[in-house]
């Protein structure tokens, strides 16, 4: 909800609860202004009559209004006022009236002056003010909210300015986030911090840009080291079988090493976005491209490839996460298909499969994409391409389903970027 | 003449090994440790390759790269990076860098790519190598053993020519299979595969010569030598 709406309907719902407070409290007010006007009134004109009285001795009543009885002297009591229900002649129904009664003598003459004047009805008094209230009040609520918006238009320009600003700010390429200042304490906070939060990410960002960078830096050398001193220690020809088996362990274990922190790297930079080049890219010619490549591998293994594609789909990706995925993917089909077997691709529209024979389903196939999760105790596998595979997947929403039927493991990419 | 080689490499572990296996493979070779002390060694003398790391200690080793090319620029570049190939071998080779060698790499592998990059640049009447009863031009990307041409396909070819630029060298299965097949990210167990191209290119010298020249090292990998 908008900013505006809430703040506009807690308005509404406000003025609701004042309207009826303000209604209440006025009715009532007036009310008991009105009455004693009336009785003011009634009390001058009981005194007019008395006057009319002692001068003339006589006053012709008026009904309902003004009725002066003669009365004993034991009928009189104290001044009353009241309100009462006369039924009126004309409309013949009951209205209210304002009675005021006095008890006056005249030389030895008693009279009881009552005077009476007709009261607004209750429903009456509630109508008229309440739609006078309400006509007010509504009033004030539209001149309120027009101005709001004028008002909101112009104070959040320069927020909604940074929101965009903030929208488009980004690490690659590094561009830094200078907000508007907008006069306003809160806003102006807000921007405060935002700029301070930023620096620290970008600061962060490149720290641990740096620190990958320096990683692959500072741990190849030393395993170039290694891996060479052994390649020296190769061309020793006086060594016994068991030294001859260490040193290659050595090299081997450094080569996996140097892979896996490659392959770690690489995992890194992809979730660091630094391959976000966008190119058409035809699955059906990077496949060709890497079973050519690996041409040498599938005749060796005598494995049978092949290719069908319904469709050519253009994938719009980075040329290179599209290569190492299509890379990753063939190559663990070749790694776990037993000599002569058969490795099938087919590219449709919108996915594309590739299967290879084996003789049972995969324990855990929710577990095979995790990094160093190896099902076979393979020598040399760690489990790192498939890791992979599935983080370019993940990076272009990709999504990836196994399933073993007829002693075929079959991987299908469901793609959305077509 | 031996070829000079300047090394510039801030890791002493890896310089003087590279130092030391270059100079067993005939080169003379140059170390320096920062990109100032290169310079003002490439300034006094003359080096037909220039090993260089990119990370260095004062510096950017790209930076380095017109410097060398601007005075000798028959001068061959090989850049030796642990740098993921992905972005700085193109930046590497558009400073015209002649060569881009990602870390690990196998000495072997370092001393073809510097004989081929020898070849081209300073040697180009001599294109010619030979073993023994076998003789390889790598211009025309011929092969004549006992004076008699043979026909080798492109990667049987590689792969002698990998075998005698390392002659009575080791080669390792995985230098190997990296040279010819090139990088292998899998850690596929290659074993079986190199041991099929090794034994056919074996079986195809043996035809003509009656000789093996290819021998197996127990455990590590294989080695051309004289029968």
């Amino acid at each position: 909800m908008k900013l505006l709406t809430k703040i506009n309907r807690s308005y509404f719902k406000y003025g609701i609860l004042v309207f009826l407070i303000a209604d209440v409290v006025i009715i009532a007010m007036s009310n008991y202004f009105l009455k004693e006007e009336i009785d003011q009134q009634l009390r001058l004109e009981a005194k007019e009559i008395f006057e009319v009285l002692k001068e003339k001795a006589e006053f012709q009543s008026i009904y309902p209004t003004d009725i002066i009885t003669p009365i004993s002297s034991s009928e009189i009591k104290t001044n009353t006022e009241k309100d009462t229900l006369i039924l009126d002649l004309y409309q013949n129904k009951l209205t209210p009236y304002r009675e005021f009664t006095t008890y006056q003598s005249i030389s030895n003459k008693h009279y009881r002056i009552t005077t009476r004047q007709m009261l607004m009805e209750f429903d009456d008094i509630l109508t008229i003010f309440t739609s006078l209230i309400s006509s007010v009040l509504l009033l004030i609520f539209i001149g309120l909210l027009l101005f709001t918006r004028r008002l909101n238009t112009s104070l959040w320009k320069t927020f909604n300015d940074n929101i965009e600003k903030i929208k488009s700010y980004s690490f690659t390429p590094p561009s830094k986030l200078e907000l508007t200042a907008t006069g306003i304490n809160e806003f102006d906070d807000l921007n405060q911090v935002l700029s301070m939060m930023s620096g620290r990410l970008e600061k962060d960002y490149t720290a641990t840009k740096e620190f990958s960078a320096n990683a692959a830096h500072e741990l190849q050398t030393p395993l170039a080291a290694i891996r060479n001193k052994c390649e020296n220690l190769f061309s020793d020809s006086n060594l016994d079988e068991k030294t001859i088996d260490t040193i290659r362990e050595i090299y081997l274990s450094a080569d996996k090493l140097s892979g896996i922190s490659k392959a770690l790297l690489l995992l890194a930079k992809i979730d660091h976005e630094q391959f976000n080049e966008r190119d058409h890219v035809s699955l059906n010619q990077i496949f060709n491209y890497w079973i050519n490549s690996f041409q040498d591998v599938i005749q060796d293994r005598n494995l049978l490839v092949s290719l069908s594609a319904a469709d050519n789909c253009q994938l719009l990706m980075d040329k290179r996460l599209a290569n190492l995925l299509i890379q990753n993917v063939l190559v663990n089909a070749i790694k776990h298909s037993k000599n002569g077997e058969e490795i099938s691709i087919y590219l449709a529209k919108d996915y594309f499969t590739i299967a290879n024979s084996g003789e049972q389903a995969i324990n855990q196939p929710e577990m095979i994409f995790n990094r160093f999760y190896t099902e076979s105790q393979n020598v040399g596998s760690t489990g790192i391409g498939l890791a992979i595979v599935k983080k370019i997947a993940d990076h272009y929403k990709i999504d990836i389903d196994y399933s073993f039927k007829d002693f075929k493991h079959l991987f299908t990419f469901k793609l959305q970027n077509c | 003449m031996k070829k000079e080689i300047l090394i510039i490499e801030d890791d002493l572990s890896l310089q003087k090994i590279l130092a030391d296996y270059l100079s067993s493979c005939g080169f003379q070779c140059t170390c320096a440790e920062l990109i100032k002390d290169g310079k003002s060694l490439f300034d006094k003398k003359f080096f037909h390759i220039v090993l260089l790391d990119l990370g260095l200690p004062d510096g950017e080793g790209l930076d380095c790269i017109s410097f060398i090319k601007s005075i000798w620029s028959d001068t061959g570049v090989i850049i030796i990076s642990a740098r993921d190939k992905l972005e700085d071998r193109v930046d590497g080779l558009n400073l015209g860098a002649d060569d881009y060698l990602v870390k690990p790499f196998h000495l072997s592998e370092l001393n073809a790519r510097i004989n081929a990059l020898v070849r081209r640049n300073f040697q180009a009447e001599n294109q010619v190598l030979s073993f023994g009863e076998l003789e390889i031009d790598t211009r025309s990307h011929q092969v004549r053993i006992r004076n008699e041409q043979v026909d080798f396909s492109r990667k049987e070819f590689d792969l002698l020519l990998y075998f005698i630029e390392n002659k009575n060298r080791v080669l390792t299965k995985e230098s190997l299979f990296e040279h010819v097949w090139g990088e292998n990210p899998i850690f596929m167990d290659n074993s079986d595969f190199i041991y099929t191209h090794i034994n056919r290119l074996r079986k195809k010298i043996k035809n003509h010569t009656g000789e093996n020249y290819i021998k197996t090292v127990h455990g590590f990998g294989y080695k051309l030598d004289n029968p």
